[in-house]
């Protein structure tokens, strides 16, 4: 596992050199941000602003990998329980808040989700559902299949039911 | 966050959100779920009274991921009695997790962990963080209440 982030670390110097405000960053702070955008995309979906929604949602995920990024090219593991537990959390609560703009079944999707979270705590192992990346998928699908039957199936799942 | 940011802050979510199902009703439903949680803190209101905060130990499991995951059960059941209320219920659960997670130090995972997380977006200063509640909660406070003004729903 150290190899594997050493390694990793070798990888993003070269970004971090050129950026060094980076190395000052505190990635709690980041994932702070991508809990900070997660109304917007829930505005834009109630909107229904399919294009500026799905590049919201994409923009809080980039933030949500970027502060892994960032801990790790600080040396912090992704292993520390105390990432772990910043991140899952703000996941949660993100996913949240993006659903509410969604049908009952991303809210129980959700739901079910946060007990897998504190399963997971409990248990000391990880499984989630990639609940805003599947989010992100069907925006993207809905989109691309506005003029074809599915379209109407499609948005009653993501937004009917 | 305070009870005033809080109330504003889910109305918000609320009206611009979801503008169809924005009633008196729901409005005071929302306000309702979004400060019913900090209910618990009752329990420590002498305490602080002197230290003039909340610590994140006064706040028991019901104010963190196992009450947002009661909370989130109860509104999807309200849904499906009233689709209306059971929203207007579930955005002010989750946007009280959302403002405390994002400006307060929390246990997310307790009783499961004692781990405090804190996203370093607010200032933990008491008197840095007076100021930074008094700005938010006016700023959501002057937004909630243009916009209702403009809605016709509140008249002054």
């Amino acid at each position: 596992m150290g190899r594997e982030f050493s390694e990793f670390r070798m990888i993003l110097r070269p970004v971090l050199t050129r950026f060094p405000m980076l190395e000052k960053v505190n990635p709690d702070m980041i994932s702070g941000l991508s809990l900070v955008f997660s109304p917007v995309a829930y505005l834009l979906l109630a909107d229904r602003a399919i294009i500026a929604s799905i590049a919201m949602v994409f923009f809080v995920l980039l933030l949500d990998a970027f502060d892994g990024i960032v801990a790790r090219a600080k040396g912090q593991t992704s292993s520390s329980k105390d990432g772990w537990m910043v991140d899952v959390s703000v996941d949660r609560v993100s996913e949240a808040l993006i659903c509410l703009a969604l049908s009952r079944v991303f809210i129980l999707l959700t739901i079910i989700n946060m007990g897998l979270a504190l399963v997971s705590c409990n248990y000391k192992k990880h499984a989630i559902i990639p609940l805003r990346q599947v989010i992100l998928i069907l925006l993207i699908v809905y989109y691309v299949l506005k003029s074809h039957p599915v379209f109407s199936y499609l948005g009653q799942i993501l937004f009917g039911l | 966050m305070n009870t005033l940011g809080h109330i504003f802050f889910s109305n918000l979510l609320l009206v611009f959100g979801a503008p169809s199902i924005v009633s008196p009703t729901t409005l005071i439903a929302t306000s309702i779920a979004s400060v019913i949680t900090d209910l618990d803190h009752i329990a420590h209101l002498q305490t602080a009274l002197k230290t003039r905060r909340f610590k994140s130990e006064t706040r028991t499991r019901w104010h963190e991921l196992p009450g947002l995951l009661l909370t989130m059960t109860v509104a999807l059941a309200v849904m499906f009695v009233s689709a209306s209320l059971g929203r207007a219920l579930l955005i002010g659960f989750v946007s009280h997790y959302f403002l405390d997670l994002l400006t307060r130090p929390t246990r997310p995972f307790y009783p499961l962990s004692d781990k405090v997380v804190f996203l370093g977006l607010a200032p933990r200063n008491l008197k840095k963080l007076t100021v930074y509640d008094i700005v938010i909660t006016t700023t959501f406070g002057v937004i909630l209440i243009a916009v209702l003004y403009g809605q016709g729903i509140l008249r002054i």
